[in-house]
């Protein structure tokens, strides 16, 4: 069961703020949907190793040689706001 | 003729025979899109005007009747997470509402080798995390063709419902835990989730990476192999792409599945499925049966769990995938801040829509400390043996069937309050995501309410030949009518 702390700690770990008054519902249908989840406990997994991805694929290496990449103006096309050659931020205290 | 209906296989011959124009394909979809797309909402960005340029350009290339290909001249609409250069790419959120790629994702540059014509950029779920087309940031809900009381299903619900109700001619969807399939089955048309790595994810805009996979939703079986064929294949900028040659997918549509060995799973076929589900279930057995196949019903335990598997592996790798939304670099970002994890955190909260918030922080519970282990690796662990029983099944069987969904389509807000029975919603498609498998959905008829009825049939990794023979044979014997009352 997540608590009113824990909530806080996560939002803090997502860079993810709710509204006060949401607060209760989010909470009470995230530990709805924990509470099925924990059904998984009930599996035997006793010397499973864990799966990452399906397709045994390891090391996509390609070489390592310069080619055309974006320009810097295409970079900062879709920027809120820039100066010279750089993205901007807002100034903050 | 209305042009808008036809599926792109016969379009093609009507192309190379000069009796049709590429101009009059658009323009027949063009005023579809006019008449429908209010009730619809399947559209973020229309490009017709593009379309009508472009389609000129196909003439071009029919008079000179030189270099053409399956799909040159052909109307194709994308979901709008699979990014297009300098065309919006909004994936349905507030975060990303004036964002313009600066590249195409790999399907778009080979589409565009093949001479197709952009129809628009399609509706979807905010970062295709949605069952049901419900969680859009721009406008309302995508509604059926079917009957707009109803959802049109997700996360691809723009996909499905464009094609389905003639605004265009094929399109392309993603898949993570049945966003193809189910708004596919939802809408009476064809989706197609491809093999795990066999198309490139480059430009897709992630959710959940060892899941997430493209595909094409199309008018019928056929056309589905076309879009294969143009969109699969090796690509070195994706690191989880299969090294692979690819076949000519219209090489399996043979309609002969005699002494085929088909295994239904009583968990995702059986339990937990509703009556109209379960008739359309019944009906295809019967004809497959008919049709010679040997038909069984067989047990694997372990997918009981699956929903769970999903619904902990991909919430967790959307964590990680939409850290990078900060409104620093591009996307949407609030004006004045007091520090910068404020910006961060008040960039993202206003940016973001409910359900990605609820499952960003889920994603973060389940990685967390005290949580991880059972968790995410304890889901990591059931989805080894998820893989292993399909491994196992897929020795003695050669597709394994059941229905798309658990349910047919249900009617807007009614599942939109509570999570937990919205995620059940994934219940028979999912699974064919964590083992990586090819799966595709088909239109088993309708029910008594004139709401489609979708039928799955899940291969081995890489047997795409199986799903699509099985599902061409019994696309003809079921001969369903594709066209809703819209």
């Amino acid at each position: 069961m997540v608590d009113k702390e824990e909530f806080k700690y996560l939002e803090g770990l997502c860079k993810i703020r709710f509204e006060k008054d949401e607060l209760e519902k989010v909470t009470s249908r995230l530990n709805d949907v924990l509470g099925h989840l924990d059904n998984l406990g009930r599996v035997d997994t006793e010397g499973i190793k864990p799966t990452s991805h399906v397709i045994e694929i390891t090391n996509a290496f390609r070489e390592d040689v310069p080619g055309k990449s974006i320009s810097r103006k295409e970079a900062l096309k879709n920027a809120p706001d820039t100066e010279g050659h750089g993205f901007k931020i807002p100034d903050l205290d | 003729m209305e042009l808008n209906y036809l599926c792109a296989h016969e379009l093609k011959k009507l192309l190379r025979k000069k009796e049709i124009k590429s101009e009059e394909i658009v323009e027949s979809i063009a005023q579809r899109v006019e008449k429908v797309e209010k009730l619809l909402n399947s559209h973020i960005t229309r490009t017709l005007d593009m379309a009508k340029e472009q389609a000129g350009l196909c003439d071009d290339i029919f008079s000179r009747g030189r270099g053409l290909k399956d799909l040159t001249g052909i109307p194709v609409g994308l979901k709008d997470n699979i990014s297009t250069k300098n065309i919006r790419t909004t994936c349905s959120s507030t975060i990303l509402k004036d964002f313009e790629p600066v590249y195409d994702a790999t399907v778009v540059s080979k589409l565009k080798k093949q001479g197709y014509i952009l129809s628009g950029k399609l509706n979807m779920d905010e970062f295709a995390m949605g069952s049901s087309s419900e969680n859009c940031c721009f406008g309302p809900s995508v509604r059926n063709p079917w009957d707009l009381d109803y959802v049109a299903g997700g996360s691809s619900g723009g996909s499905a419902a464009a094609v389905a109700a003639g605004e265009t001619i094929c399109s392309l969807g993603s898949d993570t835990g049945g966003s193809i399939r189910i708004p596919a089955s939802f809408c009476g048309v064809v989706g197609m989730k491809p093999t795990y790595g066999r198309v490139s994810r480059y430009g897709l805009v992630a959710f959940s990476s060892s899941l997430d996979q493209i595909g094409p939703i199309t008018r019928d079986v056929t056309d589905s192999a076309l879009m294969l064929n143009a969109i699969c294949g090796y690509d070195r900028m994706d690191s989880t792409s299969i090294p692979q040659a690819v076949p000519d997918y219209t090489s399996y549509l043979h309609d002969d599945i005699k002494g085929y060995r088909i295994g239904i799973p009583r968990e995702l076929a059986l339990e937990g499925i509703d009556s109209d589900e379960k008739k359309g279930l019944e009906r295809c057995l019967a004809l497959l049966e008919e049709m010679g196949a040997r038909v069984e019903t067989i047990s694997l335990p372990v997918l009981k769990y699956a929903l769970s598997v999903y619904y902990i592996i991909s919430p967790s790798e959307a964590f990680s995938n939409l850290s990078r939304f900060d409104g620093i670099r591009y996307g949407h970002r609030k004006d004045k801040y007091e520090t910068l994890e404020e910006a961060y955190t008040s960039n993202r909260s206003s940016g973001f829509g409910d359900e990605v918030k609820r499952r960003i922080i889920m994603g973060a519970f389940c990685l967390s400390k005290g949580h991880y282990d059972d968790y995410y690796e304890k889901a990591r662990k059931v989805r080894s043996l998820i893989v292993n029983d399909f491994r196992d099944a897929f020795s003695k069987y050669d597709v394994l069937v059941c229905p798309a969904t658990p349910t047919i389509a249900f009617k807007l807000g009614e599942r939109a309050k509570d999570s937990w029975r919205m995620y059940m919603t994934d219940k028979c498609a999912s699974p064919a995501n964590l083992a990586g498998l090819p799966a595709i959905s088909i239109p088993a008829g309708l029910s008594e309410e004139g709401l489609p009825i979708g039928f799955q049939i899940m291969g081995n990794i890489l047997r795409e030949d199986n799903v699509l023979r099985v599902a061409y044979s019994l696309e003809k014997a079921l001969d369903f009518n594709r066209r809703p009352p819209l």
